[in-house]
């Protein structure tokens, strides 16, 4: 017999002892193989007699279905029916009953009954409504973890971001007082780098929104993506012009190995946040008079595009985390670096839309390349081109 | 006058609060996360220390404060906490109550204010020996 991931457990409601004792045996031997999750249940029962009995038992404790006969010698099954699905939601209730009549069977299913056996039924009808029911019970469990890990994970972004926007308020915050204050004066020998350091906070709390909006904007999928036919090598040319002031106050050379054209189906706008982000990553991370290097390889059906820089390299650990959302490499060398740590997973996720990757190589001291590989051409069914 | 060290991972607190204490004519050492301010109290040998709760992991800032209390040259030097946790999470820091598992003297909300930054300062610097919470109680 295959292995029982999980175990549900089972009350049986009814005021027959023989049918609870069959239906406990039936219920022992039986195993239910989810496929969707490819998980193996099986059934543990507890069987009460009365509505008394079921009261009682019910206070402390919680069952992922009930099997509950009709007729109760204390009471109406159809109350204890209805007191479970405005208590217990997700519990699943089986009626049972011999006086099977069709208006019977409406009512029950009015009340929230998940299905309904006519007595007298034999051990394998009661198997085969019992697997419906925990298939139905486990994958709305499952379904409903995911929703609540989904939740979690939405609340801890949003924590993450309200620090990171809440940093550069505070800092600016403390310099403006010093001023109003009028600890620090236009005399002052701080009063330069305070205004400097406002600007630059201010300038990456604006980055931050940028790349939060550009992460949404993939991230939501509902945007109208323009899938064209684009010139891959124009746009860096283009991106490349755009970065060059930052990469020369710096002494920076950015180089570019590719061939005159290379055209490609894509996003416009997708493909310059990838490679916008790699370019300014590339001369921010770089050291003095460092060099840029992008190649770009046409490959049959994917296009490679890599940015190396000498930089200040990233170790194993800093590379393993680096994918991840509001992720910075914090140390001495970075700390005077801008950066909303939204980068890069943005990159992910938009290499993704492309079946596509990203990967870093990298070493201490030394600098690190970053390798992003796109499909060319797209399948429809995959990515509906949208031509304007 | 005072020694005093920062231990702060945003070099804009550090620098706002350098510029505060100086005016008071205090001695100011700056450091940007937990090993660094620690090396830099063994050497500067601080009257007081102002320690970020965050930095980098979220709890970097009380593991430094655990370090500094077990070493024997450091143990009885003030510490003052500096939080945005409230900020965060919604949550009130009281050295009375927090007290009971931190180790620190106090805490200071940021963004920080030059008025209670000051008191703050003053306060912990009379602080005597035995009015350190060296060991969270």
């Amino acid at each position: 017999m295959n292995k029982v991931n999980d175990i549900l457990n089972v009350l049986i409601i009814d005021d027959e002892e023989g049918m609870c004792m069959g239906a406990s045996r039936a219920l022992s031997s039986t195993t239910v193989f989810i496929d969707d999750l490819k998980i193996m249940v099986g059934f543990s029962s507890k069987a009460v007699h009365s509505y008394a009995e079921y009261k009682k038992d019910i206070m402390d404790k919680k069952y992922d279905l009930i099997l509950l006969d009709y007729k109760l010698p204390d009471g109406s099954g159809l109350d204890i029916l209805q007191e479970v699905n405005e208590h217990s939601k997700e519990t699943l209730v089986i009626m049972m009953t011999a006086y099977a009549t069709f208006e019977t069977a409406v009512q029950a299913t009015k009340l929230g009954a998940y299905d309904f056996l006519a007595k007298p039924f034999t051990p394998e009808e009661l198997r085969n409504s019992v697997r419906k029911a925990a298939t139905r019970f486990v994958l709305a469990k499952r379904a409903k973890s995911f929703e609540e890990e989904k939740r979690k994970i939405r609340f801890e972004f949003i924590s993450v971001l309200s620090h990171e926007l809440k940093s550069p308020i505070n800092a600016i915050d403390g310099y403006l007082k010093l001023l109003k204050e009028g600890s620090i004066t236009a005399e002052s020998e701080n009063y330069q780098m305070v205004i400097e350091r406002s600007l630059i906070r201010l300038e990456g709390m604006r980055k931050l929104i940028f790349d939060l909006l550009d992460m949404t904007r993939i991230e939501s999928g509902q945007k109208t993506r323009h899938i064209k036919s684009i010139n891959l090598i124009a746009i860096l040319n283009m991106l490349i012009e755009q970065n060059r002031y930052e990469a020369q106050q710096n002494g920076i050379t950015i180089n570019l190995f590719s061939k005159e054209e290379l055209s490609m189906d894509a996003d416009q706008s997708e493909i310059e946040i990838i490679l916008n982000n790699l370019i300014n990553n590339a001369i921010k991370y770089n050291k003095p008079s460092g060099t840029v290097d992008i190649t770009v390889i046409d490959k049959q059906n994917q296009v490679e595009i890599q940015v190396k820089d000498s930089g200040i390299g990233l170790s194993r650990d800093e590379q393993d985390k680096l994918f991840n959302d509001f992720v910075r490499i914090k140390n001495p060398e970075t700390i005077h670096i801008q950066g909303s740590g939204l980068g890069l997973s943005t990159i992910k996720k938009i290499t993704a839309l492309y079946e596509g990757s990203i990967n870093v190589t990298s070493q201490k001291g030394i600098g690190s390349t970053f390798q992003v590989t796109l499909k060319k051409y797209l399948n429809d069914t995959i990515c509906p081109k949208i031509v304007t | 006058m005072a020694k005093i060290l920062c231990i702060d991972d945003d070099r804009d607190v550090l620098e706002t609060c350098k510029i505060i204490l100086t005016a008071e004519k205090h001695n100011v050492t700056m450091a940007m996360n937990g090993s660094e301010g620690y090396s830099k109290a063994k050497t500067a040998a601080p009257d007081l220390i102002l320690l970020d709760v965050m930095m980098d992991d979220n709890t970097e800032g009380f593991h430094t404060a655990y370090k500094l209390r077990k070493d024997p040259t450091l143990k009885f030097v003030p510490i003052l906490m500096l939080t945005s946790v409230n900020q965060k999470l919604n949550m009130k820091c009281d050295p009375k109550k927090d007290g009971n598992f931190l180790p620190v003297d106090a805490f200071l909300e940021k963004p920080v204010e030059k008025a209670k930054l000051l008191k703050e300062v003053k306060r912990l610097l009379a602080l005597k020996k035995d009015d350190i919470n060296i060991d969270g109680n």
